[in-house]
C-alpha cells in the first residue's frame, strides 16, 4: 500500500457545483442530444433514483450504480475502458455496477485529455488512482461519521463499508449521499499491486455492446435538431490556392444553402494548427447526397502559389540531403570513419519510405454551433484543449465561452491530433450564423495532407576480424523531418557511433503518423542489424543481446535513450517463448525489437511458403510496458500495431505528379485485407511492477522489420524499400 | 454453415479493417457460425 499526496489537481475532487475553466459542464450523456431515450446501461445494479456527485471522476446513485467519467478522447485504444478501470480499482467497487461517461474537455478538473504519444494511462495513472482513493475515503469517512466511529475503524471492499470491530455494514449506494462535501485529507492510501482485484484482468470494451448494435457513437453520427450540413473543396494540390469559384451556380442547386470561400488562418497557430490548405470552398445544405452532387459541380480557379511537386523530386531531394543537407540532430561517438578504414568488413545498406496517409475509418468531420458569444464543439478530436485553443483565436472569443466535448473516435492514429477540421467547421458555423456538422469525403480526407513523411536512410556497419561490431553509422533524411533519434540504440553500445537527423522542404503537409519516426526507423535499423548478424556470423538475437550487454557495462558516450535490461528483457522473453532455438522445417523466421513511447517490444515472425508465396504463419510478441492494466485489450492493440506495421510496409503509398497525390482512395490506395495478415498473433508481457506505459505505437514499428527478415529468410531477398510490393514482385 | 479460413477472407476481403483486428473478426465469424 503506498499513500500519496492529494495535491495533484485538488479541484477536481471537490464538490461539484459549477464547471471550472471550460464552460458550462455537460455531464450527461451527449447521445440524448442525437437520439431520442438513452439506451438503457446494463450493469450489476438497478438504474439509481438519484446521484451524488463524488468528485470530478466519480458520481454514486442510491442504488450502488457507479458512474465513472473518462477523461481523455477514445480513438480505439481502450482507454474508455481502461481509465475507469484504475477509478474503479483504488474505488473499490465490483466492476459490473460500473458505467462510463464520456468527460468533456475540463481543465480545471482533468489534465492531459488528449490521445497522443501512447500517453494517456501513463500521465494519468497517478491522477486516476488517486480520484478513486479519495472517492473511496470520502465514504469511509461518511459512514465512519454514521456510526460514531474513527474512519480507521472501518473498511472498504467491493461497494461495501464494513465496521472492523462489529457486524455493521452499509454499501456506497446507502452512504453516498452522506459523502458528498466531506473533506479531503492532505493524504490517502493506494493499494498494493498485489491487491488488485480489476487492473490486470481482461474486461470488456464498454461500449461493446453498443457498437455491435450499430448506437450512434461516433462524431460522423452525430444530430442536433436544426444543424446543417458542410462539406469543403481544397485545393486540389498542394502548392495551390483557391482564387475563385462558380458561387452562383452552386447556390442555385438543389439543396444548397449557401456556398462560399471560407479562410481559416489566425494569428498565432501552433504545432496542430494546420499549414497547408487554409482557404476552402465550403458549401452549406442539409443532405449528402445533394452536397457532394454540388461538390461535383465546382469549377475553381485555383492558382499556383508555390511549386508543384512529385516523387521523382522527392526522391532526388532525399538523395541530395543525405550527402549535403541540414543536420537537425546528432551524435558522435569515437571515429567511425578511421574505424570504417580497419575493419575486416564493412556493409551499407540504403532504405526508404514514402508519404502515407493515416486513412482513419471515419473520415474527418467535426459539429460547431457558433453564436456571437459562444462556441460549442462536439466531435472526434484527439486533442481538445489545442482545438478549443485554436478556434478561441480564430473567433476572437475567450476560451471560457467555448465547450469542447468528444464522441468516440474511428480511429486517430495521429490524424486528428491535428484540429483543422474542428476549426472549418467553426468558422463555417460562425459565417451562417448556424450549427453545422462538416464532413470530409474519403477523397477529401486521403487528399488533404497531414501525411506521415517521406524518408531515406543509409546505415554502415564495420566489423572487425573476430566479428565485433566495432562502427555503426546512421544518416537518415526525411521531408520535411528526419526520422534518426541520434540517442537511441545501438548508441552507447557500439565504440564508433554516429547518427545524424537531416532534414529538406517540401510543401506536402506532414503530421504524426503512429509511431513518428519510429514507425520508418525501427524497420530500417532493425533489419540492417539483422544483415550485420547475419555478416558476423552471429544469431540475431544473440547479437543483439551482446551489445546491451556491453551498453549495461561498459556504455559509449555519456548517455543513451533506453533501459538495456528491459530492451533485453523483451528479446529474451520473445526467445523464450517463441522457441526461437528450435528451428522448425518450412518455417522461416525474422526477429526484431524496438523502444519507443517508453514501452519496449520484441517480435518474431514465424513465415511458410505456399504455393511459391511467403504466408505470415504467426506472429510472436513480447512487451514491457510496466503494469498491464486491461490484459486482453492490451493482447488486442498489440496486435493491431503488428497488423498496422505489415499492411503499411507491405502495400502502402502515396505518390505525387504536379503536386497531386495520385491516390484517393482505396481503388488504388492499398491497405492492408483479411487475406493478407497473419493466421496467428500472440502477446506475452514482461510482468514487472513499473508504472504502466503505452501501448498505442510500440506494436507498429518492429513489425516492419521481422517481417522484412523473415521474408529474407523465406524468399532470399532483402527488403529495403517500402512499400515492399512496389519493390519486387511480392505477392503477400 | 461451417467455413473455412479461406472461404472467410473471400467472403470478406471487400471488408477494410483499419484498426488491425482481423484475426479477432475471422476468430467470431468462425464462433458465430457455430450457434
Amino acid at each position: 500500500m503506498t499513500k500519496i499526496k492529494t495535491q495533484y489537481n485538488r479541484r477536481s475532487f471537490i464538490k461539484v457545483s459549477t464547471a471550472a475553466g471550460g464552460g458550462m459542464l455537460i455531464g450527461f450523456s451527449w447521445l440524448n442530444a442525437c437520439k431520442p431515450g438513452e439506451p438503457a446501461p446494463e450493469p450489476g445494479v438497478a438504474i439509481p433514483n438519484e446521484w451524488f456527485e463524488i468528485n470530478g471522476y466519480i458520481k454514486i446513485g442510491d442504488t450502488g450504480m457507479v458512474t465513472i467519467y473518462s477523461p481523455n478522447p477514445e480513438i480505439g485504444q481502450n482507454v474508455r475502458t481502461s481509465m475507469p478501470m484504475i477509478v474503479a480499482e483504488e474505488l473499490d467497487v465490483p466492476w459490473e455496477n460500473v458505467v462510463v461517461e464520456q468527460a468533456p474537455l475540463n481543465t480545471g478538473w482533468y489534465q492531459n485529455q488528449f490521445a497522443g504519444g501512447s500517453l494517456s494511462i501513463r500521465l494519468s495513472w497517478n491522477a486516476l488512482r488517486m480520484a478513486g482513493a479519495t472517492g473511496r475515503r470520502m465514504l469511509l469517512e461518511a459512514a465512519a461519521k454514521e456510526w460514531g466511529l474513527a474512519a480507521s475503524d472501518v473498511t472498504a471492499s467491493e461497494g461495501v463499508i464494513k465496521e472492523l470491530n462489529g457486524d455493521r455494514t452499509i454499501s456506497y449506494g446507502e452512504i453516498a449521499s452522506k459523502a458528498v462535501g466531506i473533506q479531503i485529507p492532505e493524504e490517502v492510501e493506494l493499494k498494493g499491486i498485489k491487491d488488485f482485484k480489476i487492473i490486470g484482468t481482461s474486461k470488456k470494451n464498454v461500449d461493446g455492446k453498443k457498437i455491435v448494435t450499430g448506437q450512434p457513437l461516433f462524431g460522423l453520427d452525430f444530430h442536433r435538431e436544426g444543424m446543417h450540413l458542410a462539406m469543403i473543396q481544397h485545393p486540389p494540390a498542394f502548392g495551390m490556392k483557391v482564387k475563385d469559384f462558380n458561387v452562383e451556380e452552386i447556390k442555385n442547386m438543389p439543396g444548397v444553402k449557401d456556398a462560399f470561400i471560407v479562410d481559416t488562418s489566425f494569428e498565432g497557430g501552433g504545432g496542430f494548427d494546420e499549414k497547408g490548405f487554409l482557404q476552402l470552398i465550403a458549401i452549406v445544405g442539409d443532405s449528402t447526397w445533394e452536397l457532394m452532387q454540388a461538390k461535383k459541380a465546382i469549377k475553381a480557379n485555383w492558382e499556383t502559389v508555390s511549386e508543384l511537386e512529385n516523387s521523382n523530386m522527392h526522391l532526388k531531394r532525399l538523395e541530395q540531403a543525405l550527402v549535403s543537407g541540414e543536420v537537425e540532430e546528432s551524435r558522435i561517438d569515437g571515429n567511425p570513419e578511421a574505424a570504417f578504414k580497419k575493419a575486416a568488413k564493412v556493409i551499407e545498406r540504403t532504405y526508404s519510405a514514402p508519404f502515407i496517409a493515416h486513412n482513419t475509418l471515419e473520415p474527418m468531420n467535426f459539429f460547431a454551433n457558433v453564436t456571437d458569444d459562444s462556441a460549442e464543439l462536439i466531435g472526434p478530436t484527439q486533442t481538445p484543449e489545442a482545438l478549443e485553443g485554436s478556434v478561441s483565436k480564430l473567433l476572437g472569443m475567450p476560451i471560457e465561452n467555448i465547450t469542447v466535448n468528444m464522441t468516440r473516435i474511428g480511429g486517430g492514429f495521429g490524424r486528428r491530433l491535428y484540429v483543422h477540421f474542428g476549426v472549418e467547421a467553426a468558422a463555417i458555423s460562425k459565417k451562417i450564423g448556424a450549427p453545422v456538422k462538416l464532413i470530409y469525403t474519403r477523397e477529401d480526407d486521403m487528399t488533404q495532407g497531414t501525411y506521415r513523411p517521406t524518408y531515406r536512410s543509409i546505415y554502415k556497419a564495420g566489423l572487425d576480424e573476430n566479428n565485433n561490431l566495432i562502427a555503426f553509422t546512421v544518416k537518415g533524411a526525411g521531408l520535411p523531418e528526419g526520422p534518426i533519434f541520434p540517442n537511441r540504440f545501438p548508441a552507447g553500445a557500439v565504440e564508433n557511433y554516429s547518427a545524424e537527423k537531416i532534414k529538406a522542404p517540401t510543401n506536402i503537409t506532414t503530421g504524426a503518423w503512429r509511431a513518428p519516426r519510429s514507425n520508418f526507423t525501427a524497420g530500417a535499423e532493425q533489419s540492417f542489424l539483422d544483415e550485420v548478424a547475419e555478416l558476423a556470423g552471429k544469431d540475431p538475437i544473440d547479437f543483439r543481446l551482446e551489445l546491451f550487454d556491453r551498453a549495461i557495462k561498459n556504455p559509449v558516450g555519456e548517455k543513451y535513450e533506453y533501459e538495456a535490461e528491459r530492451y533485453a528483457g523483451v528479446l529474451k522473453l520473445i526467445k523464450e517463448k517463441a522457441n526461437w532455438g528450435t528451428p522448425q522445417p518450412g518455417v522461416h523466421r525474422g526477429v526484431a525489437a524496438y523502444f519507443c513511447h517508453s514501452t519496449y517490444v520484441a517480435e518474431v515472425f514465424d513465415m511458410v511458403m505456399e504455393n511459391d508465396q511467403p504466408k505470415i504463419k504467426k506472429v510472436w510478441c513480447a512487451a514491457d510496458c510496466g503494469i498491464v492494466i486491461n490484459r486482453d485489450a492490451a493482447k488486442n492493440i498489440l496486435e493491431g500495431g503488428v497488423i498496422d506495421g505489415i499492411g503499411h510496409s507491405m502495400y502502402s503509398q502515396l505518390t505525387f505528379e504536379n503536386g497531386r497525390p495520385d491516390q484517393m482512395n482505396f481503388d488504388n490506395y492499398q491497405l492492408i485485407r483479411h487475406s493478407q495478415v497473419p493466421e496467428e498473433i500472440e502477446v506475452f508481457f514482461v510482468e514487472n511492477e513499473i508504472d504502466p506505459t503505452g501501448l498505442g505505437e510500440p506494436g507498429l514499428p518492429p513489425a516492419m522489420a521481422a517481417l522484412a527478415n523473415a521474408l529474407y529468410k523465406a524468399t532470399g531477398t532483402r527488403y529495403y524499400h517500402q512499400p515492399f510490393t512496389s519493390e519486387k514482385q511480392l505477392v503477400g | 454453415p461451417n467455413p473455412s479460413d479461406s472461404e472467410i477472407e473471400t467472403a470478406m476481403n471487400g471488408n477494410i479493417c483499419r484498426c488491425g483486428t482481423y484475426t479477432r473478426i475471422k476468430k467470431a465469424i468462425k464462433i458465430a457460425s457455430t450457434h
